[in-house]
């Protein structure tokens, strides 16, 4: 709570309240003797009352001349929360809905579904800081890490747009990361990977990866939404399967997620509740002490400062109509009615 | 009724202001009061012997007769003697209060009215008009002229109080009144402290005193209920703002009460007598009632 002005020269003005505690605003009539006996307990307070309104108007004026307004700004705090990279598949497949065709009736995309949840995931997250980023056929920057919930919001209304082909993941990764490099301010940080599914990360990208993970630890979640029919996550293969990254790219990229060094947990997901569940637990999981700076709006007080003034305002007027006109005629006046009394005489 | 000061100020005044005193006057000047030398006045005051009281005129045969020694003895009238009479007149800056009457003329009214009735009967008369010090316009030494008068008198009722005066000198001037016993009247407002009016009339105590009340009814009575009062105090000029409502002018007619029934206390306890109230305007009939037959 910061007060400033616009214009500081108006305030040499406030001088002028220092003028109520030195002169009146009624005129005074004369009274032979006023005594201790004939003192006035509430008139004192009223008297008081009146001077300190007249200075109180009279500074209220000048502060709103001069354009009194909180100064805006931000302030740290400390809370529960986290910095997110949310890393959303745009892949084609992304547009179908669970049971690997396009949505159709009452149907859900998978993207759909995944906007919805997210963006109700993101409004009950008072503290955190979000980023997007997308990927299919190669990495997309959507959002800088930031606390600007409706850009956030915004940026994940877009990501059911008509996906691509691909589904880039290790360069998404990589990214995101980055993203969370470019972040400057101390933070538990996350990344969200959200995905239909896989793809065979290359060597050097793992490489990359592993380097860039140990810099910047994140927790890493992988929500994956299974497609029905496909191999999910924890496929355990046959014995006379082969067991290669191109065959079952989900099981390999879960393995090396577990390999990174770094806090991971998957979700599997076959339908929107399934979904909700996921994200609530991540919800439960990202809770950790984080500083935040909150930011404040410069509020303008003039008009609450011309108000206030008005009101002292309107009580001086009230005072002024209270005031008893003269009671008793200046002597020279009194004396010229006797003489012109004594002419008529 | 008749008419004292001059056209710029006119002041109207009873002919007469009827007064008894209650004790012998001390001075050798025949007048209308009852004096301590014996002379040619019609009341019987004692029987000495001839040698004594050398005038055969008033030879008392049955006296004479039935003394054994054969002695004369003649008879003694009592002289009636000419008082002095003082007006101190408070001239303090609460004395310049203009309200249903203005106090200035009051006062210059009361002293008119005593300086006609106390030449018509022959008595002395001063005024000893007393601010801060005595003021020379206003200090008038005890005469039967009348030089003077008519200007004193005008000045009295256009006087205007030095903003914040005070009544100092009427201490002075009660010192200066010492001597043979006089009445004096004390033509004030009495806005000064209990201490100050109780050293006055100690300062007084040798004399026939006659305390003078000046009040007015826009000091509480006529005060409008329910206004804003900025009121400024003319002994000190500081000012003060005022709610006046019932409460308060009961309060202060309370206090004003209490005051005057102090002063009337103290005057009493000094004079033997009451102080006299005028509000705002001079009830003549009263104040003579007051002065004949009032003050015992």
């Amino acid at each position: 709570m910061i007060f400033d002005v616009d214009h500081p020269e108006w305030l040499v003005l406030l001088v002028f309240a220092a003028l109520p505690m030195i002169t009146r605003g009624y005129r005074l009539q004369p009274y032979p003797a006023l005594g201790q006996e004939l003192a006035d307990p509430l008139s004192r307070l009223l008297e008081l009352g009146l001077r300190f309104a007249a200075s109180f108007a009279i500074a209220a004026l000048v502060l709103g001349l001069a354009g009194l307004h909180l100064e805006g700004g931000s302030i740290e705090r400390t809370g529960e929360g986290a910095h997110i990279v949310i890393l959303v598949d745009r892949s084609a497949s992304m547009d179908n809905s669970f049971a690997g065709r396009p949505p159709s009736g009452e149907e859900e995309s998978k993207s759909a579904t995944a906007r919805r949840l997210l963006s109700a995931f993101v409004e009950t997250r008072q503290h955190d800081h979000f980023g997007i980023a997308a990927f299919s056929t190669s990495p997309i920057h959507v959002l800088p890490l930031t606390a600007e919930k409706d850009a956030v919001l915004a940026a994940i209304e877009a990501i059911d747009r008509p996906g691509l082909a691909f589904t880039d993941v290790g360069r998404g990764l990589a990214m995101a990361v980055g993203m969370h490099n470019a972040d400057t301010t101390p933070a538990p940080r996350a990344i969200l990977l959200v995905s239909d599914g896989a793809a065979v990360i290359d060597r050097k990208v793992q490489d990359q990866l592993r380097k860039a993970l140990a810099r910047q630890p994140v927790n890493l979640y992988w929500l994956f939404l299974r497609t029905q029919g496909s191999k999910g996550i924890f496929y355990q293969p046959k014995p006379d399967e082969v067991d290669s990254p191109e065959r079952l790219p989900e099981r390999h990229l879960h393995k090396l997620f577990q390999t990174l060094g770094v806090p991971y947990r998957a979700f599997q997901a076959e339908n929107p509740q399934a979904i909700a569940d996921a994200i609530r637990e991540i919800d439960k999981l990202e809770r950790r002490l984080i500083r935040y700076t909150e930011e404040i709006q410069q509020t303008d007080l003039s008009a609450l400062a011309y108000l206030l003034a008005s009101v002292a305002l309107l009580a001086l007027v009230a005072a002024k109509m209270l005031e008893a006109p003269a009671l008793v005629a200046d002597r020279s006046s009194v004396r010229a009615l006797h003489w012109s009394e004594g002419r008529q005489s | 009724m008749i008419r004292a000061g001059d056209v710029f100020e006119e002041i109207e005044v009873p002919q007469d202001l009827p007064h008894r005193l209650s004790w012998r006057v001390g001075g050798v000047r025949p007048g209308a009061h009852r004096g301590k030398l014996p002379g040619g006045g019609g009341v019987f005051r004692d029987i000495v012997p001839l040698i004594e009281g050398p005038d055969p005129r008033r030879i008392d045969i049955r006296a004479s007769v039935c003394d054994a020694m054969g002695r004369l003895y003649v008879r003694r009238f009592e002289q009636q003697s000419a008082a002095t009479i003082y007006a101190l007149v408070d001239l303090s800056a609460s004395m310049g209060f203009v309200g249903e009457a203005d106090r200035m003329r009051t006062t210059a009214q009361l002293v008119a009215a005593l300086a006609a009735s106390s030449r018509r009967i022959g008595d002395a008369f001063g005024v000893l008009g007393c601010a801060d010090e005595i003021l020379a316009s206003f200090d008038v030494v005890a005469t039967t002229s009348r030089a003077g008068e008519r200007q004193l008198i005008s000045d009295l009722a256009g006087y205007r109080a030095r903003p914040q005066a005070g009544a100092e000198s009427l201490l002075t001037a009660a010192q200066r009144l010492a001597g043979r016993r006089k009445l004096v009247f004390v033509i004030s407002d009495f806005r000064f402290s209990l201490a100050f009016a109780e050293e006055l009339f100690a300062n007084l105590a040798a004399h026939d005193v006659v305390p003078i009340v000046l009040r007015d009814s826009r000091e509480i009575e006529d005060l409008p209920d329910w206004r804003l009062l900025p009121f400024y105090d003319l002994e000190t000029g500081r000012g003060r703002l005022f709610l006046m409502r019932p409460a308060l002018k009961r309060s202060w007619r309370k206090a004003e009460d209490e005051r005057l029934a102090r002063l009337n206390e103290l005057s009493e306890a000094s004079f033997g007598s009451r102080s006299y109230v005028v509000s705002s305007q001079i009830d003549w009939p009263g104040f003579s009632d007051y002065l004949m037959t009032g003050r015992a």
